[in-house]
């Protein structure tokens, strides 16, 4: 069990700084994540906050069968889809509100950090959006193929030939973008 | 970007705000409370007689006019927030992702077709989307009715920023309320796509009912039920019920039953899948070409919530937790039986295997229970990735579950 989880019982337990800590680590990578599902980096950051609203609010069960990332991963993804689902709701986001929510550079900068890695991870938006998730989990939140496969509701075995794809797919993206690609 | 500081306030504030209103409904539960549970019974009994003494026609059709002639239930659910049902914030359109199938690249603004890039239009108050990219969204010419007028609907291409406009011809389609579907054809093209209005707000169940026509044109696919996984998160793995003509007589009676019953708090829409108790039937509606190619649902939860996606909106209404259950009864999906459901390996020629280790060889889930029930999902997987691509296939298989689940 992680530090966060221990973050996650203590919210629970009435320590609202530990769901500040939780807020802290993963906004970012939870916000890029989402945006690789809904393509909307103003709707990614509605989705995040509705993630820690619904962890606020519904306090849902941990049973450390997963790691807590993995587990709030999986639920940012079902947030996700169900708001894809609710798809009249897509991109309600007020326009003035955009101006202070959105921009995914600063975000990129404030979280990947790299520019090496900025400039793949804006290569991977040119990919499906399974491709730039699968390749996110893998390669920015360092997830192991189990862990995605829980977070996309997928079997190992997908999400590997999804890997497999997604690469081959970004491999032809850099080089089109003139980049020499090593595996 | 939002700081962390303001995220967590945003969070904190939500939360407050819930738990007050958490409260004020409880207040006001406490006071209606006699009232409610009686309406429930009455819901629930009255619905029933309705409709096993009344009105449908033997194949379970409505009336020739698409509306339904029988008798039907005189009441109302407990709340009737009509006015904020399918109200949609303003918001900018982009274009749809067009994705190659093979390479997983998105095509270029040259290569999508119209229906890709200019995706709604507003007139006489109704904002109209295109279904294409969502839901499936073609209609067939022989369903489609009168010209209505032209639009001009204009886009913007997100990478170079430029404005684009097109011409269109809007039609009504037959036995649709245009106030929820038109049929569009762009200028020089030949099909019919859907367009519906994200702004349709029909007062009841037996509104929506009519305007679509759903006691003719509703299609019923699978009953998908849920299970537990990660603490509140559901995901069906149990083979889908199918459902046959008797099964669609029923929900149809279900339908019509609820016709005078008013849409719920939208709320319950929002949580309607936060507790893991649910089943829902996939749907189309063939005529104005939604749900045969995406995910359409009637949703029915433990609380007795029933909730549709079919305008995209999610609408609810109450029927009570007794009403579900007995629906849940009649369409068989209390007795289905748990199974293990394996995934079977890719079919790999063993000379291109790589077994590099990029995911593991087994695993297996054990979840817990839904409608009384207990179930296994077990995945296999034999090996690593083809490094050659070669053709996918998978399979399911099943079998029962066995009389000890292992941790």
């Amino acid at each position: 069990m992680d530090n966060y989880a221990d973050s996650y019982r203590r919210y629970l337990d009435g320590d609202d700084n530990g769901l500040r800590e939780i807020i802290a680590k993963y906004q970012h990578g939870l916000t890029l994540y989402i945006n690789g599902i809904v393509r909307d980096i103003c709707l990614a950051e509605d989705i995040m906050q509705e993630t820690f609203v619904k962890l606020a609010v519904k306090k849902p069960k941990f049973n450390g069968r997963s790691g807590f990332s993995t587990w709030l991963f999986a639920i940012a993804h079902n947030c996700a889809l169900d708001r894809l689902r609710r798809n009249a709701e897509h991109k309600q986001v007020q326009i003035d509100e955009c101006f202070e929510l959105s921009d995914e550079t600063d975000i990129e900068r404030e979280y990947i950090r790299e520019e090496q890695k900025i400039e793949l991870h804006r290569a991977m938006k040119k990919l499906s959006p399974e491709h730039s998730q699968v390749l996110y989990l893998r390669y920015f939140e360092d997830f192991e193929t189990d862990a995605i496969a829980a977070i996309m509701h997928k079997s190992k075995k997908q999400v590997g030939d999804l890997l497999y794809r997604a690469k081959k797919s970004l491999r032809t993206e850099l080089e089109r973008a003139g980049f020499t690609y090593e595996d | 970007m939002k700081t962390n500081e303001q995220v967590a306030q945003y969070v904190f504030a939500a939360r407050d705000e819930y738990i007050e209103k958490q409260k004020i409904r409880r207040a006001k539960m406490m006071k209606a409370a006699p009232f409610g549970a009686a309406a429930v019974i009455a819901l629930a009994a009255v619905g029933a007689f309705a409709v096993f003494r009344s009105g449908i026609n033997s194949d379970g059709r409505g009336t020739a006019s698409g509306g339904y002639s029988g008798n039907v239930m005189n009441t109302t659910a407990a709340t009737t927030k009509a006015e904020t049902v399918g109200y949609i914030a303003p918001y900018i359109m982009e274009g749809a992702i067009y994705v190659d199938p093979d390479t997983g690249m998105e095509r270029g603004w040259d290569e999508k077709p119209p229906y890709y890039k200019f995706l709604e239009f507003t007139h006489g108050g109704c904002n109209y989307r295109c279904q294409v990219t969502v839901s499936g969204g073609m209609i067939e010419p022989a369903n489609i009715g009168e010209k209505l007028y032209d639009v001009t609907m204009s886009t913007v291409e997100t990478f170079s920023g430029k404005e684009f406009s097109i011409n269109a011809d809007v039609f009504t389609i037959n036995g649709i309320d245009p106030a929820a579907f038109v049929a569009v054809r762009y200028e020089g093209r030949d099909e019919y796509c859907s367009f519906m209005n994200m702004k349709y707000s029909p007062d009841d169940v037996g509104e929506l009912i009519d305007g679509l026509d759903l006691m003719n044109n509703i299609t019923l696919g699978g009953i998908n039920v849920s299970i537990e996984y990660l603490g509140n998160h559901s995901w069906n793995v149990y083979d889908p019920i199918p459902v046959d003509s008797t099964k669609a007589d029923i929900i149809k009676a279900f339908l019509v039953e609820c016709r005078l019953l008013k849409w719920s708090d939208e709320d319950e829409a929002v949580h309607f899948f936060d507790e893991p108790d649910w089943f829902e039937i996939s749907v189309a509606v063939d005529t104005v070409g939604v749900g045969a190619q995406y995910y359409k649902i009637i949703a029915f939860n433990k609380q007795g919530t029933v909730m549709t996606n079919i305008m995209d909106y999610g609408y609810c209404f109450n029927v009570g937790e007794e009403r579900v259950i007995q629906l849940a009864e009649a369409l068989g999906v209390t007795e289905q039986t748990p199974h293990i459901s394996t995934v079977a390996t890719y079919d790999l020629p063993e000379t291109t295997y790589d077994a590099s280790g990029e995911y593991g060889v087994e695993t297996t889930v054990v979840y817990t229970t839904s409608f009384g029930q207990e179930a296994l999902y077990e995945t296999t997987v034999s090996g690593g990735y083809n490094p050659i691509e070669t053709a996918v296939t998978t399979s399911v298989a099943y079998a029962p579950l066995p009389e000890t689940i292992p941790e």
